[in-house]
């Protein structure tokens, strides 16, 4: 673990996270020096971070909602000065309900609760879902997606059972869609934004898949974008334009390390850092 | 010692049988009269609770122990670490100069606490496995999880079905939150199970062969003090038993051992596995050696007993030191209780304030859960002696080798009767509507439901995923082309008409669908489900299983490297499955393989991949019904005809399989298994993508004498390859070569029908979108919404 | 007849969301000197229609006990309580409330810090989803189940009983609802009203409770 994270990407480690490796992994493979950083460390020296992601698992079990209890910890003072100062703070899917449970997404009204990760609404079952899933980019508001172009379909997975953005307050929803603040929508392979199960595969309002603030610099998302950085982690039968990457690169290990459909969320960071 | 001592010498058997009974320990009276002959006077209460858990069954494997040694093969080239510990170990890729990737797993059940509560039966299940990897020092990097339900539609359905969305629930709950993927299972519904399910768990580890750890105290305690450090959850009552209920039938009252129902955290479990991960890399760092075990059956009492004794110590206790829960516990419920999500190390004097610190402040256990933590519990000492003081009193104190040397049984068997008649096959029966029953069976549909409950991509190692293929496959090194495989298999309809054939079917099922992606069998577990062994007839079963398994890793062996076995490196045996009735489960011995794939970018999904491709059968259908699919849901019997292993055909096939993926040829594969051929196919077609089509010309089999049906529903083990057209030639050379059967189904067109043909007469054609409605939905409309349990009574 | 019913379940084990939620009010958002006891219950608050009180209970037990999605007695202890809309139809004029099971909701207090001479409210606060299909589904399931008994209306949620210190019955329900109603990063815990709603369901001065 280590003890400085100036210039570096800070994965935080809340207790019960379980994605915070394989993050640390894909920002690296992006070109960025990362690291883990535990949740009770010195605050002082997240303030030093380049950029903070936080991963996804199930930070204190989920218990009560999930996301509500990391949302409420120390460190989470820091992040909020972090994220007002303007610097990058990605939420990947337990990283995205503590961003909403601690009100800096939507952000609007700052750490104002204006959202919630709700359950997930499914037509045949409850509970947790895991599956590959397509999203498609919308517009170029958010600095965590400056390598796609509007209208690109991602494949990738999503792993919860509270993904559901919802909001008992219809201005809010307006405000979020003026805003073009819903940068991430559900979708068919071919780009059709159909709103039932599975496509949208939780029953999230405007089918949306990840919501960042009006800034652009707070990014929360409920698919995995690190379990879709390399070429190997995409199935070969999935839908869409992928498949045949993914099946050209059948008997061609070098090609199953060559870059998957998800890696461009990190590497937008490189972009956004580095130029 | 007259304390708290338990008078045995001298006392008739009724009243040490009594005063057994009161104390609600499961030893017999001889048993308890061999405690005496060891300890060499009357034991304490807790010296005999000690021993009432090592010595049941779960713990000392005193029914089977023989047997497993008898037959089964657990030394091969690739073995680091062979049955004994916690888990097995193999080697399966270089790493460095002068040192090894290790594959590290291990295989239980949890059948019992599943029956009785489900989703946490099954959550601690996957608990306690993913600890016994763990503790090896590994990253778990897997689990697998063979389940066995009762019939969904008969006399005890509701209730199976509840059990069955409990289970499946418990270990999405325990396994999704601790962040490890599940890389399959199989399910298998059966009205065997009625009364007793199955929850059987494998999981799987990673670790460099300099970095392994050992369940031991290390040598270096000669030299230097050890302390032992108890870290994790606070002791309580909550397991107090478990081990000895494991080795029980299921009461009349099921409620009435819920005191040995484990309560599952896999929060703390996760806190403390990266807390476990920064002890042993600093130990690494600073050169320190520890011993490092988990808490399982028998808790403290066994865990530092073995710890010490496979060292060559003793070691003496102090339970004042042990962080317990709220409430009043005897030092008998300290020593012993199965609470769960803790360790043990053994780690010397200087290095334990690092220890501590890692786990306390750190990780902040005590404010993770309330009472956890790590603590100095005792010491290690040079002198072979055992001894637990409690409150300033000596509470246990005997030969270290005497608590853990455990007892064996020599078994009686009796060879069972079974009379099994084949079905008179009925030619006006319609193949079309036949199949569409088969593929909607909840044994052949598509487990895609169960299996979107369970993450499969945490970790991002994920290449093949559950369902995709038949064996899920990992890159398991960032960087290396090596993947890893792995499949679960036991057939309990098999065992059932032959319980030899039970075990040996597994082998040869498991070792082939791990083949299917291009891996080449390279370890298997093993764990037996069996009724109860004072059963003469039961424990031939058991014995007779074993007996199948041994001669199946010896028939197909490692391949590539002749004349050595298929090792056995880790297993379970799980006696005493039967239920409220008597009525004891099929012989269910469930096999685990794993595999090791040289370029996991060869490795396909069974799914139909391009127009004109070539498919072909490898392997020939026998009349080898018995057991199958087909004669069970059409003819409502069992038959008589169940496949017969045939090592040598078997390790054939698999090397000719293995050698398609090694050329490069394999676009898709599927081992045949239940259902059969035509069930096989309709598999690799639902999921082709785009969707594609298939004639197969039955005349092809021109040779064989079998009627249409028995071709397409024979389970005999082969498989289907898809590959591509124009290398017919070299097909053929290859399979000559290598002395398989070879027939030519057909190619792939893009009309999306599957056809039989018989020369110039259609046997049945049906439409592939239909087919893949009807196959999603098998399963998914058995378990439909509702959630919970509901009891039949 | 008509009859309102309360079922009550609680864990026998510690209920970890509770020890979580206990912490995280105490020492992350500074309630430590308000908030003196927790504990969670899951509730289902049905009107039934039958022909007796007596019939009614005995049937919803019957069921609910052998159901796990309301309770698992290897793990839960439950209090059924059935309520006569007419009370005076009981010939002894007692037989409108009828009780199973092994809890006492009524007597269930978990204090956790020092009492001493504060002034304690008890509330207990209901939280339920909103437009959730799970009342209909509940209400579905027993209905499959009961014989001669229609369960007509159904509430299902979850009951957080929370012990506070507080100067006045108002005062406590303040409290009770700063601590439960999530507005901001720093005000509140167990609910989201984006997706869930809150009900102070009884508030007890307990004080006056013991005078009693």
């Amino acid at each position: 673990m280590p003890d400085n994270f100036s210039g570096k990407v800070a994965v935080i480690q809340f207790p019960g996270v379980n994605c915070e490796s394989e993050t640390v992994r894909a920002v690296r493979a992006a070109g960025l020096e990362s690291g883990i950083f535990r949740w009770n460390m010195p605050p002082r020296l997240l303030g030093e971070a380049l950029a903070v992601i936080l991963p996804g698992g199930f930070s204190y079990q989920d218990r009560i909602r999930a996301g509500v209890v990391a949302a409420k910890d120390t460190i989470m003072d820091k992040l909020s000065d972090f994220a007002r100062d303007g610097k990058p703070v990605l939420g990947i899917c337990n990283g995205a309900q503590v961003l909403v449970e601690a009100g800096f997404i939507p952000g609007m009204h700052w750490e104002k609760i204006d959202l919630a990760l709700a359950p997930n609404v499914m037509s045949d079952r409850e509970g947790y879902y895991c599956n590959w899933v397509h999203i498609r980019v919308e517009g170029n508001n958010c600095l965590w997606m400056n390598k796609y172009k509007e209208g690109d379909i991602i494949p990738v997975p999503v792993a919860h059972a509270e993904g559901r953005f919802v909001t008992n307050d219809k201005d809010i929803i307006n405000d979020i869609r003026k805003n073009n603040q819903i940068v991430l929508r559900y979708c068919t392979e071919s780009g059709d934004l159909d709103s039932s199960f599975p496509v949208n595969p939780n029953g999230s309002v405007e089918n949306a898949a990840g919501i960042c603030n009006p800034q652009g610099n707070v990014l929360a998302m409920m698919p995995h974008p690190e379990r879709a950085s390399w070429l190997r982690q995409v199935p070969e039968d999935i839908s869409g334009k992928w498949k045949a990457k993914r099946r050209n690169a059948c008997c061609r290990p070098e090609k199953m390390e060559e870059e998957g459909p998800g890696l461009a969320f990190f590497a937008s960071l490189v972009k956004e850092m580095v130029g | 010692m007259s304390k708290g001592t338990v008078s045995i010498k001298g006392k008739p058997d009724s009243e040490v049988k009594e005063s057994l009974s009161e104390y609600g320990f499961n030893i017999t009276v001889a048993e308890a009269r061999r405690v005496v002959e060891l300890v060499g006077r009357d034991p304490t209460l807790v010296e005999l609770t000690i021993f009432n858990t090592m010595w049941s069954e779960h713990c000392s494997y005193k029914s089977s122990a023989k047997v497993l040694s008898e037959f089964l093969p657990t030394e091969a080239s690739n073995v680091v670490l062979g049955p004994g510990e916690d888990a097995g170990v193999i080697r399966f890729a270089p790493a460095g100069k002068d040192d090894s990737y290790c594959l590290v797993i291990a295989h239980e059940s949890h059948n019992h606490p599943s029956q009785v509560l489900p989703v946490e039966g099954a959550a601690t299940g996957i608990g306690g496995i993913v600890r016994d990897v763990y503790c090896m020092g590994a990253d778990v990097v897997g689990v697998l999880d063979p389940l066995r339900f009762g019939d969904p539609n008969g006399e005890n359905g509701q209730e199976s079905i509840a059990i069955a969305r409990g289970v499946i629930d418990g270990i999405a709950q325990y396994g999704n939150a601790l962040g490890v993927p599940n890389l399959g299972g199989d399910l298998i519904f059966d009205g065997g199970y009625d009364e007793n399910c199955l929850v059987n768990v494998v999981a799987v580890g990673l670790i460099k062969e300099s970095r392994l750890i050992r369940s031991r105290v290390p040598d270096e305690a000669k030299r230097t003090p050890y302390k032992l450090i108890l870290v994790g959850k606070p002791t309580d009552d909550s397991g107090f038993g478990g081990a000895a209920f494991a080795s029980e039938d299921l009461a009349d009252e099921e409620e009435a051992d819920r005191g040995a129902v484990q309560v599952p955290d896999p929060f703390l479990k996760r806190v403390l596995t990266v807390a476990n991960r920064r002890v042993l890399d600093l130990a690494h760092e600073k050169g320190v050696k520890v011993g490092f075990k988990d808490l399982g059956a028998g808790g403290i009492a066994c865990v530092t007993s073995e710890m010490a004794d496979a060292g060559g110590f003793g070691a003496r206790l102090n339970l004042d030191r042990v962080n317990l829960a709220t409430g009043d516990y005897s030092p008998s419920v300290i020593s012993c209780s199965e609470t769960q999500e803790r360790y043990c190390l053994a780690v010397p004097e200087d290095f334990v304030d690092d220890v501590l610190a890692i786990y306390n402040e750190d990780y902040e256990l005590p404010h993770i859960y309330h009472g956890a933590g790590a603590f100095v519990i005792g010491d290690v000492i040079n002198e072979k002696i055992y001894r637990i003081e409690s409150g300033g009193e000596v509470v246990c104190e005997t030969p270290v080798g005497v608590i853990t040397t455990g007892i064996s049984y020599d078994r009686e068997k009796k060879t069972g009767k079974r009379i099994f008649n084949e079905p008179e096959l009925d030619p006006s029966r319609s193949i079309e509507e036949d199949f569409l029953k088969i593929i909607s069976s909840p044994n052949i549909a598509s487990r895609n439901y169960v299996f979107r409950h369970y993450d499969s991509e945490v970790q991002g190692r994920a290449v093949i995923r559950p369902g995709e293929a038949d064996a899920g496959v990992i890159a398991p090194i960032h960087g290396s082309k090596i993947g890893l495989a792995f499949s679960v298999d036991g057939n309990s309809y098999y065992g059932r008409v032959d319980p030899y054939q039970g075990g040996a079917l597994a082998v040869c099922e498991a070792a082939r669908n791990v083949a299917a992606v291009g891996a080449v069998p390279s370890t298997v577990t093993d764990c037996l489900n069996y009724g109860n062994p004072e059963y003469p007839e039961i424990f031939w079963e058991f014995y007779e299983g074993v007996r199948g398994i041994g001669d199946a890793c010896r028939g197909i062996g490692l391949i590539g490297k002749e004349g050595e076995p298929l090792p056995v490196v880790s297993g379970n045996v799980s006696f005493y499955n039967q239920g409220k009735s008597g009525k004891a489960i099929p012989p269910t011995p469930v096999i685990a393989c794993a595999g090791v794939v040289e370029d996991y970018s060869r490795s396909r999904s069974i799914f139909f991949k391009e127009e004109g491709s070539s498919v072909f059968l490898i392997g020939e259908p026998l009349d080898e019904l018995g057991g199958s699919e087909y004669y069970r849901l059409i003819y409502n019997t069992s038959g008589a005809n169940i496949p017969q292993a045939d090592f040598i055909r078997e390790r054939n096939q698999i090397k000719t399989i293995i050698d398609m993926h090694g050329l490069g040829w394999i676009r898709a594969c599927h081992d045949i298994s239940q259902g059969g051929l035509i069930t096989a196919l309709a598999e690799m077609a639902v999921g082709a993508n785009p969707a594609l089509g298939l004639t197969v010309n039955l005349d092809e089999f021109g040779g064989t004498a079998l009627e249409p049906e028995k071709l397409l529903f024979s389970e005999t083990g082969s498989f289907v390859v898809e590959l591509p057209g124009g290398i017919e030639r070299k097909v053929l050379a290859l399979c000559a070569r290598n002395r398989v059967k070879l027939f030519r189904l057909g190619y792939l067109v893009s009309r999306p029908k599957l056809n039989i043909i018989a020369g110039n007469e259609r046997l049945a054609t049906w439409d592939i979108a239909e087919l893949r409605d009807i196959y999603m939905n098998g399963c998914r409309s058995i378990f439909g919404k509702q959630e919970g349990r509901i009891s039949a009574r | 007849m008509k009859a309102r019913a309360k079922l009550w379940v609680k864990l026998k084990v510690t209920d970890l969301v509770v020890e979580t939620a206990w912490l995280t009010l105490t020492e992350k958002l500074e309630f430590g000197d308000i908030l003196y006891g927790l504990a969670k219950y899951s509730c289902w608050f049905m009107t039934c229609e039958g022909s007796d009180s007596e019939s009614i209970i005995n049937a919803l037990d019957r069921v609910i006990s052998l159901d796990s999605a309301f309770t698992n007695q290897n793990k839960h202890k439950y209090s059924l309580i059935v309520e006569g809309e007419n009370r005076s139809s009981g010939e002894d004029g007692k037989e409108g409330v009828l009780r199973r099971g092994d809890l006492q909701p009524e007597k269930d207090f978990l204090f956790r810090v020092e009492v001493g001479s504060a002034e304690l409210y008890v509330c207990d606060c209901l939280v339920s989803e909103l437009e959730s299909d799970k009342d209909k589904s509940y209400a579905d399931r027993l209905n499959g189940r009961l014989d001669g008994v229609f369960v007509s209306e159904m509430r299902a949620g979850l009951v957080w009983r929370m012990i506070v210190r507080a100067d006045s019955k108002d005062d406590a329900a303040e409290k009770v609802q700063k601590m439960a109603v999530t507005r901001s990063r720093r005000e509140g815990l167990l609910l989201n009203p984006h997706y869930q709603e809150f009900e102070i369901i009884s508030t007890l001065n307990l004080s006056e409770r013991s005078r009693v």
